[in-house]
């Protein structure tokens, strides 16, 4: 199966035409590569000004977070270093073309050439774009929970006392006498009397 | 020897005093040259949309090679603003594709923007059905 050619009247206008496209295909790689350059520039600016954000600090560290929070960002991490990396290439293969050798019999005519590779670099062009945006969505994210998202609980002793246990973060250790913050309030114990000290991430919630 | 056929009929033809003289720049048209290139053309379909039309010019007899495409990249400023739909896909009816003579051939007259030897004709491009 083939194209079929037939021959069909011209005009000037044709002509005119004809001419209009052999001038933009002669400039279109050039535009594309322009373009590039300004956008790889323009969001490589871009996340230069997100580390300026992240200057004003909020909590930085991310063992600092709960649990679950932190494995989240850990995740949106990777997934902005991920799409980073790849919207970077992307825009300077778009920038500046693909390192090829191309098999002399396949060479194309320069005004043939020049489009295939400027398609194909438009769009490397475009994914470059969206991939950069949302490697700079995702680090938004990642610092936006690391700031605000619930911290790590503190650690808590469990006491073992004659009357039983008492479980609570420390308040005071004075004279011997240890006080808790526990959920019925503060309680004080006398360490001397107690059989068992456990430090636990939590206390065992009433009647587990 | 052969005699072969005029291909720019409208002008005086090529003399035996002069056959190396190149042919002048002069925008022209014909209907046989359309007729030529739909009978010399062969059409290859290249990755993303673009046709490579190769063959002889119908009047200077330069073999160049236009591409038709699908779409182009139009300005920095508007990324996927992509004009002249053109190249047909299978299955696409025909149409209408302006084309002149690109060649690099030297032609008196042609001014410092344009290329080819002036030549113009249209194709009526079919692709295959599907």
């Amino acid at each position: 199966m083939t194209y079929q050619l037939n021959a069909a009247k011209a005009t000037e206008a044709d002509l005119r035409a004809a001419q209009e496209g052999e001038r933009l295909l002669a400039a279109e790689l050039p535009r594309v590569r322009e373009a590039a350059t300004a956008w790889r520039n323009g969001l490589g600016g871009l996340l230069a000004a997100l580390v300026g954000f992240s200057l004003i600090k909020g909590r930085s560290d991310v063992s600092q977070l709960a649990g679950s929070w932190a494995v989240w960002v850990g995740i949106l991490l990777l997934a902005a270093l991920v799409a980073g990396a790849a919207g970077a290439l992307l825009l300077i293969r778009a920038a500046n073309g693909r390192p090829a050798v191309v098999p002399a019999r396949e060479l194309l005519s320069r005004n043939t050439a020049d489009h295939v590779e400027a398609v194909t670099a438009a769009g490397a062009l475009r994914r470059g774009i969206a991939l950069t945006l949302g490697c700079a969505a995702l680090l938004v994210a990642a610092v936006g929970a690391t700031w605000y998202g619930p911290g790590r609980e503190k650690p808590v002793l469990q006491v073992t006392v004659p009357g039983g246990t008492v479980c609570g973060s420390v308040v005071a250790l004075t004279d011997g006498n240890l006080t808790l913050d526990t959920a019925a309030g503060e309680v004080t114990t006398k360490l001397a009397e107690a059989s068992a000290v456990q430090p636990l991430t939590s206390c065992p919630q009433p009647g587990a | 020897m052969i005699p072969t056929a005029n291909p720019h009929p409208q002008e005086l033809p090529v003399t035996a005093d002069n056959p190396d003289e190149p042919l002048p720049y002069t925008e022209i048209t014909d209907e046989t040259y359309a007729e030529n290139a739909a009978r010399d053309f062969t059409v290859t379909e290249l990755a993303h949309g673009t046709l490579a039309l190769r063959g002889p010019c119908p009047r200077c007899r330069a073999f160049i090679e236009i591409p038709v495409v699908s779409s182009i990249f139009r300005s920095s400023r508007s990324i996927g603003s992509w004009a002249r739909s053109r190249a047909p896909k299978s299955g696409d009816a025909g149409h209408k594709e302006p084309m002149m003579c690109t060649c690099a051939d030297d032609h008196p007259g042609r001014p410092a923007d344009r290329s080819g030897c002036g030549a113009y004709w249209a194709l009526v491009i079919t692709p295959p059905a599907r």
